[in-house]
């Protein structure tokens, strides 16, 4: 019985690690621009934009540990397409990489 | 500005300005409406594709079919967004992300289009419209950014601007050459006009352009002119040395007589005979002179010239004419009424020899007029009329006869109306006018009536 239940608090564990790093759609991001926890995406690609010019060819916004994360794709001038991360309520940038 | 070349520059470079400038107006305008009416088009369509995505959902309302929508909705930003709202929901694309179309609700069938401000500087044209489906009211909104067809519309507009500086130039150049290749026969006329000063010509050739054969034919007209008159004046040169001759002769002649009768020891001072001989010749001498020194003075000052306007002329000539005959007739009281008549019309005739020509006429008739001169001018710009009457003696109709038969010269022996008539008779006859004398009506006396036509070679 006993091991059942460790078994179990290790599987709820695991699937909330998962469920951690969960996409929020955008009707979500909406609510939670309006209650004023994040940023409008306008100004984090500003920052986006600023970091490394290019065109924007996807965005997603995750929630990571308990914290928003925008995660922006730019395509350059040289064909690359980078990822850049950004906090989403102080449009922080995080990390950037390449995409591979 | 003098240089038609500058003229026409600037005429060119406005109208060819306005032109690109109202065709520029007119293809942009058409560009932009036609990108506009191509994307409402495509908006349309989109709005169709939702309308016919929306299916009932299991708790009475209602939701769009997945992937109903190409990924350039789904894609943050992306410049292409929907919106659908229903009574108790927003179905929005994803490509808003947190942003949202300023939709107002609208009543089925009811459709609407407009501009709006959207994310990340885009302009959109929004396009909307109002129906009815499974029983619920529906606003559907799509929305497309407009800043691609703007950026190729400023692209056009700087390719317009420089091919429009490019056609100026092309226009420009090409109407320079025209310019310097239709000048060219003026430097044909200038170098003529110089051969012309060096006698190697006599008259300007005629085949120029149109437009500058009027002038060519001017100066034609003006030297002929100024040879006839070249040729009367020296015609009076040789009729003065000739008339001069026949005194001169005599007047040697009796001096070598003197001289004879003197080298003969003759004391027999000179008969009365001879000094009256002497007095009789260096009288008519000095007739003739006086002849053409008023000749000279009814001349008067003024520049030679084309035209004669005897509303400008007559009173000065009136003037002179009037102290003449008053120092001529010193002592005797014969008071002398000039009257004139004119119209106001500004003909085309030579001035000097018009002015001669009348002058010559007044003179006569004031030198037998009792009182009274009359003269008449008319006609119009092509035809000139003098009717000149006095109450002297006037002249036996035999005389008259004479007097304007062609081709007869008349002297100072012809009943005195002499040399002046004579001049008149020269003047007359290189205009192909008439001359015509009669015994005046009104006053008595003698009536000359001369008409002149501009010579028809002229204006051919």
């Amino acid at each position: 019985m006993k091991n059942w239940r460790v078994a179990l608090i290790v599987l709820f564990s695991l699937l909330m690690a998962v469920f951690a790093r969960a996409d929020v759609n955008h009707d979500k991001a909406r609510q939670l621009k309006d209650m004023g926890e994040i940023l409008p995406l306008e100004q984090i690609l500003q920052v986006a934009r600023r970091e490394h010019p290019g065109r924007v060819i996807e965005v997603e916004l995750e929630k990571e540990d308990g914290r928003y994360v925008y995660e922006v794709e730019i395509l350059d001038k040289r064909g690359e397409v980078w990822e850049l991360y950004f906090d989403a309520a102080s449009a922080e940038l995080i990390k950037r990489k390449r995409e591979n | 500005m003098t240089s038609l070349q500058k003229r026409l520059r600037l005429g060119l470079a406005s109208s060819v300005i306005l032109l690109m400038g109202l065709l520029w107006w007119m293809v942009s305008g058409a560009i932009e409406k036609f990108g506009e009416e191509f994307v409402q088009a495509r908006l349309v369509h989109d709005a169709d594709s939702l309308l016919a995505g929306l299916q009932a959902d299991n708790n009475n309302g209602l939701q769009l079919t997945a992937g109903r929508m190409g990924t350039i909705y789904q894609t943050p930003f992306s410049g292409h967004y929907f919106s659908v709202i229903t009574q108790e929901k927003e179905i929005y694309s994803r490509s808003l992300w947190d942003e949202t179309l300023k939709t107002p609700l609208l009543k089925k069938g009811d459709t609407r289009q407009w501009r709006e401000k959207g994310p990340s500087g885009q302009v959109l044209l929004v396009w909307s419209g109002g129906f009815q489906k499974l029983g619920h009211l529906i606003t559907v909104a799509v929305a497309k950014d407009l800043t691609p067809l703007s950026k190729s519309l400023v692209r056009f507009n700087w390719y317009f601007a420089g091919l429009s500086l490019l056609v100026l130039m092309v226009l420009l150049l090409i109407q320079h050459y025209i310019v310097r290749r239709s000048f060219r026969p003026l430097e044909k006329v200038r170098q003529e006009v110089k051969n012309l000063q060096q006698g190697a010509l006599l008259t300007l050739t005629e085949e120029v352009p149109d437009e500058v054969r009027p002038l060519v034919q001017e100066v034609n007209h003006l030297l002929r002119l100024l040879s006839e008159r070249l040729q009367r004046s020296r015609n009076a040169m040789g009729n003065l040395a000739h008339s001069l001759k026949a005194p001169l002769s005599l007047l040697t002649q009796l001096s070598q007589q003197g001289a004879q009768s003197s080298a003969q020891q003759d004391d027999r001072p000179a008969t009365p005979d001879f000094f009256e001989e002497l007095n009789k010749h260096t009288h008519h001498i000095r007739q003739l002179m006086d002849r053409e020194l008023k000749r000279a003075r009814l001349m008067g000052q003024g520049s030679p010239g084309a035209r004669f306007s005897p509303q400008e002329e007559m009173p000065i000539l009136v003037d002179v004419l009037q102290r003449m005959f008053e120092v001529r007739q010193n002592g005797v009281d014969k008071k002398l009424d000039i009257q004139w008549l004119s119209t106001e019309v500004v003909f085309m005739f030579d001035r000097d020899d018009m002015l001669e020509l009348i002058g010559n006429l007044l003179d006569n008739a004031c030198k037998w007029a009792d009182h009274q001169v009359r003269c008449e001018i008319n006609g119009d710009e092509q035809h000139l009329q003098f009717i000149v009457e006095d109450d002297g003696p006037g002249c036996p109709d035999e005389e008259i006869a004479r007097l304007t038969t062609r081709g007869v010269r008349l002297d100072e022996s012809a009943l005195g109306h002499g040399l002046g008539l004579s001049i008149v008779k020269d003047i007359v006859e290189t205009y192909d006018g008439s001359l015509i004398m009669e015994c005046s009506a009104g006053l008595g006396g003698l009536k000359v009536t001369v008409r002149l036509g501009v010579r028809s070679s002229v204006w051919n």
